[in-house]
């Protein structure tokens, strides 16, 4: 007689409650939008605009918040001005391109800060920085799952045109494609996959969900796609097991333990690279 | 049997040529033609204009006066006819890419969106690969490729593409003996019968083989060397 399927049962426990199913669920949902796109700004190394770009989300939120609108419309305004901020570097060439994106998030973030500094709320200003991944609600993994989605439908339909970019500029412009309009839709992708980790990271740890899981992939992957298949691997596999952890050990943050997770997942993968020669 | 070719691969009538918008002319009021199907050789001094006669072929250059035609239409960027192999490729080391997936991207001019390589695209690469020796090698990352593999794994890319007018800037710089023998093999050879091949050179000793040499220099521009008429690529 054939044996009836069960539910797998979960060892730990963790994941008999729903605030954790719904963490989970999101933090699967940012890690991978956030992995793939971390994965292209990490080969073309632009991995100071991917960090840059997190921290200045800040203002975005924090004007949500005294303004009482979503957090996640305040990350993507502020996204959306980041990403011209760097566009607009990349194209006057006078000056250090990344100097200027250093400018621009040193000052954002500072009008971050005064936003706060006006709403008088400094018990909130934690959430905005670090986030809360188990007061994931209901909202929150709605505006995830939906930003996530379009950060990868995106990256799905313009995939060959961004790698062709990424790995030949010159010849990517002779086929007729746009190198710098390509490179600004990146960046404003990257910025609303990093919107779709504010309430999970906040604006200070969302940055590593972008790098850490991207850089990892890339020491595993022959090619960009399959970079951003390992990079979602750890990414996935990072949060959960950070998740999970942090649900055990009562002194351990849940944001900083997944990003602890996808550390350790880049670990791994720096091992087995070192491993292989 | 004369040298005039049903449609000259390029022709340029009274054609001036700077580097960049409002910057010296390198090419002066010049009339070149390059039959189809030949072997030229692009020669002259450091600066005198050869790498930016070549982008200005691939549509990257704005001509500054007279009239440029190549395959019989003026030059623009993201024809599938004219390939341009640059002096110094800018593969970015960081971006891991197999080099049967830089072939298939011979095929960005037919479509660049999507995810996934277009099956017709990725039997172009293949066959290209094969052609330029490269077949084994399909799932080698570029990172690992030689100078001259390299070379090959482009111009399989340009084959994919289906480009009809391959141009070259200085391909045999950094190749030892052997790549460049190959690299020979690849441009006299049956690979590329029915194309016609532009190759900027500062290398005297490979001017004989090529059908046509196309002097650049002080402004001016001529032919050196012409056609004998015979075009044997073509008909390889």
């Amino acid at each position: 007689m054939a044996a009836t399927p069960t539910a797998m049962p979960d060892p730990t426990g963790a994941l008999d409650h729903p605030f954790m199913q719904r963490a989970l669920v999101a933090a699967a949902c940012c890690g991978v939008a956030c992995a793939c796109i971390g994965t292209h700004l990490v080969a073309r190394r632009m991995t100071f605009v991917g960090s840059a770009l997190t921290h200045t989300l800040l203002p975005g939120i924090a004007l949500a918040f005294l303004l009482g609108f979503s957090p996640y419309l305040g990350a993507l305004g502020a996204a959306g001005v980041t990403a011209g901020l760097i566009a607009l570097a990349g194209v006057r060439r006078e000056g250090r391109e990344d100097a200027a994106i250093g400018v621009a998030q040193s000052a954002l973030f500072a009008a971050g800060v005064l936003i706060m500094a006006r709403s008088q709320s400094w018990r909130d200003f934690g959430g905005m920085l670090f986030g809360s991944v188990l007061g994931v609600d209901g909202d929150d993994l709605a505006w995830t799952a939906a930003l996530a989605a379009g950060t990868l439908a995106a990256l799905l339909a313009g995939h060959r045109a961004l790698e062709a970019a990424a790995v030949d500029e010159d010849y990517a412009r002779a086929a007729g494609l746009r190198p710098g309009l390509l490179r600004l839709g990146l960046v404003l992708l990257a910025g609303v996959a990093a919107a779709s980790a504010v309430s999970l990271l906040g604006a200070m740890l969302t940055s590593a969900l972008l790098i850490v899981p991207a850089a990892g992939g890339l020491l595993l992957g022959r090619s960009l796609a399959g970079a951003m298949a390992w990079a979602s691997a750890i990414a996935v596999a990072g949060s959960a097991a950070g998740l999970v952890a942090s649900y055990h050990v009562e002194a351990l943050p849940s944001g900083a333990a997944m990003v602890g997770g996808c550390c350790a997942g880049f670990a791994l993968a720096r091992a087995w690279r070192a491993l292989r020669g | 049997m004369s040298c005039a070719c049903e449609q000259p691969a390029v022709r340029a009538r009274g054609f001036s040529l700077a580097p960049a918008r409002g910057a010296p002319l390198v090419i002066e009021a010049a009339d070149l033609e390059v039959p189809a199907g030949c072997r030229a050789a692009l020669v002259g001094p450091n600066g005198a204009g050869k790498s930016t006669l070549l982008r200005a072929l691939a549509g990257l250059a704005p001509i500054a006066a007279g009239s440029l035609e190549v395959n019989g239409a003026p030059p623009r960027a993201g024809r599938p006819d004219v390939a341009l192999l640059a002096q110094r490729p800018s593969l970015a080391a960081g971006v891991p890419c197999t080099v049967g997936r830089l072939a298939a991207m011979g095929g960005l001019g037919r479509s660049a969106w999507g995810f996934a390589i277009g099956r017709g695209d990725r039997a172009r690469a293949r066959q290209a690969l094969g052609a330029v020796g490269l077949a084994a090698l399909e799932d080698r990352p570029v990172a690992t490729l030689s100078g001259g593999q390299l070379q090959r794994a482009l111009l399989a890319r340009a084959l994919a593409q289906g480009a009809t007018l391959l141009l070259l800037d200085e391909p045999y710089v950094g190749l030892d003996a052997a790549a460049r023998q190959a690299l020979d093999t690849l441009l006299f050879g049956p690979a590329l019968a029915g194309a016609t091949v532009v190759v900027s050179t500062h290398d005297a000793a490979e001017l004989p083989r090529f059908d046509r040499v196309l002097a650049i220099g002080g402004g001016r521009a001529a032919v050196t060397q012409a056609c004998d008429g015979r075009h044997p690529h073509r008909h390889a």
